[in-house]
């Protein structure tokens, strides 16, 4: 999360929750977006516009990532992030 | 003490529906309606000028309170979509609607911020001039600057102007406001060579980190707690952005005005538009504005009923 002013907080919190991506993970924080329900259905391979999420909340998705993992996603990045395994693999080559 | 007397709307009869839009941006009716929340955009007709639009805001305020025209100390427009730059059109609607030469008339360059800097604006120098009587208005049609084949933003913009007249005799009073900007980020909703270009991402991004951080700053600043605010009045970016507040914010669903439906995001208008229609109940003690977007910048207020 950022303060006021755009700084990183280095909440106790966020630190804790500094580990290492995994798929069941990446659902959980999937599923604070609006397509929630949708967050445990969808397969980890495919892509997941494909299975239905749409733009925006991949945009939440992306969000609540960056926040989770304290990363940034450029948005050259998202555009080869497909599926939750794509996901997976590149949150923990950041981290 | 100076604050807001009556509003004036007007949003123009002309809609361009999104419904009818779904093959060409290859989308659907659910994302249209329950994402985006924007029907229909309100769209001005060729010949209206946003002064155009802003007189007709005032015609509508002149039917609801009773104005002296001849009593107008003070005129500002917040726009970023001017009839032209030079004359400034604070100056155009002076003229058409004749007010005196003693009148002061400027614009402010912000967008979807602008009203509640306005408001800051207005209220500081009405007082620091020893002024009784003055108009704040908004109006910012996008349409002048959007491509309708750009689905990141024609989905979403709509024409819309209001008309704000304060007095020392005010039904709502401002509490304390707060302000900030990321000019770094500005280049994310910019327009270029006449066409609006927005970074969707960004902007969303903006508003879900920073617009709860300023809910947050602005109660403390006002000494004043959510639970007693009775309406709250984000500025109408879509519903996801709004829906995005509420579920970050944690905040009650019934208390948070969405109405955009039909007519879209009106930029600076957008709060005024909502005000003038909640403003008339006498329940509404407390509201909260918060108004965010390009520069990138924002500003809240608490608005408290006068006894």
């Amino acid at each position: 999360m950022l303060d006021y002013h755009g700084q990183v907080i280095y909440y106790s919190e966020i630190i804790k929750k500094r580990m290492k991506a995994t798929v069941e993970k990446l659902r959980e924080i999937l599923s604070q977006t609006s397509a929630k329900n949708a967050a445990n259905e969808i397969n980890e391979t495919d892509s997941m516009r494909e299975q239905g999420i749409d733009s925006l909340d991949l945009m939440d998705f992306y969000l609540n990532i960056e926040e989770t993992y304290n990363i940034q996603i450029p948005d050259e990045d998202v555009e080869k992030l497909k599926s939750l395994n794509d996901f997976e693999t590149y949150v923990n080559s950041k981290l | 003490m100076i604050g807001i007397k009556a509003i004036g709307t007007y949003l123009p009869e002309r809609r361009i529906s999104n419904l009818d839009r779904l093959e060409k941006f290859e989308t659907d009716e659910n994302f249209i309606l329950e994402k985006i929340g924007i029907e229909k955009v309100a769209v001005k007709a060729k010949d209206e000028d946003t002064s155009d639009l802003a007189v007709k805001a005032f015609n509508n305020l002149e039917k609801k309170t009773s104005i002296d025209r001849s009593e107008i100390q003070v005129l500002i427009l917040v726009t970023q979509n001017p009839d032209s730059n030079i004359p400034h059109s604070s100056s155009v609607i002076h003229k058409k609607l004749e007010l005196p030469e003693s009148c002061a008339a400027f614009d402010i360059s912000l967008g979807c911020s602008g009203f509640v800097y306005g408001l800051s604006v207005i209220q500081s120098f009405m007082g620091s001039n020893g002024f009784t009587k003055g108009l704040l208005f908004t109006c910012d049609p996008y349409s002048k600057v959007i491509s309708e084949d750009d689905k990141n933003t024609s989905f979403l913009f709509g024409d819309g102007a209001t008309a704000t007249y304060l007095t020392t005799d005010p039904v709502y009073t401002t509490g304390k406001f707060t302000f900030g900007t990321i000019g770094k980020e500005g280049h994310n909703l910019r327009c270029d060579d006449h066409l609006l270009y927005m970074n969707g991402r960004s902007i969303f991004n903006f508003a879900a980190r920073y617009i709860p951080v300023d809910v947050k700053v602005l109660m403390e600043k006002n000494k004043w707690e959510l639970d007693n605010v009775d309406k709250i009045v984000f500025h109408q970016g879509s519903k996801y952005i709004l829906d995005t507040l509420i579920r970050r914010i944690n905040l009650p669903e019934e208390k948070v005005i969405n109405d955009i439906l039909n007519y879209g995001n009106t930029v600076s208008s957008s709060i005024p538009i909502i005000l003038e229609k909640i403003m008339d109940d006498e329940n509404n003690k407390c509201i909260l504005i918060s108004g965010f977007g390009v520069g990138l910048s924002w500003s809240s207020n608490l608005l408290f009923r006068n006894n």
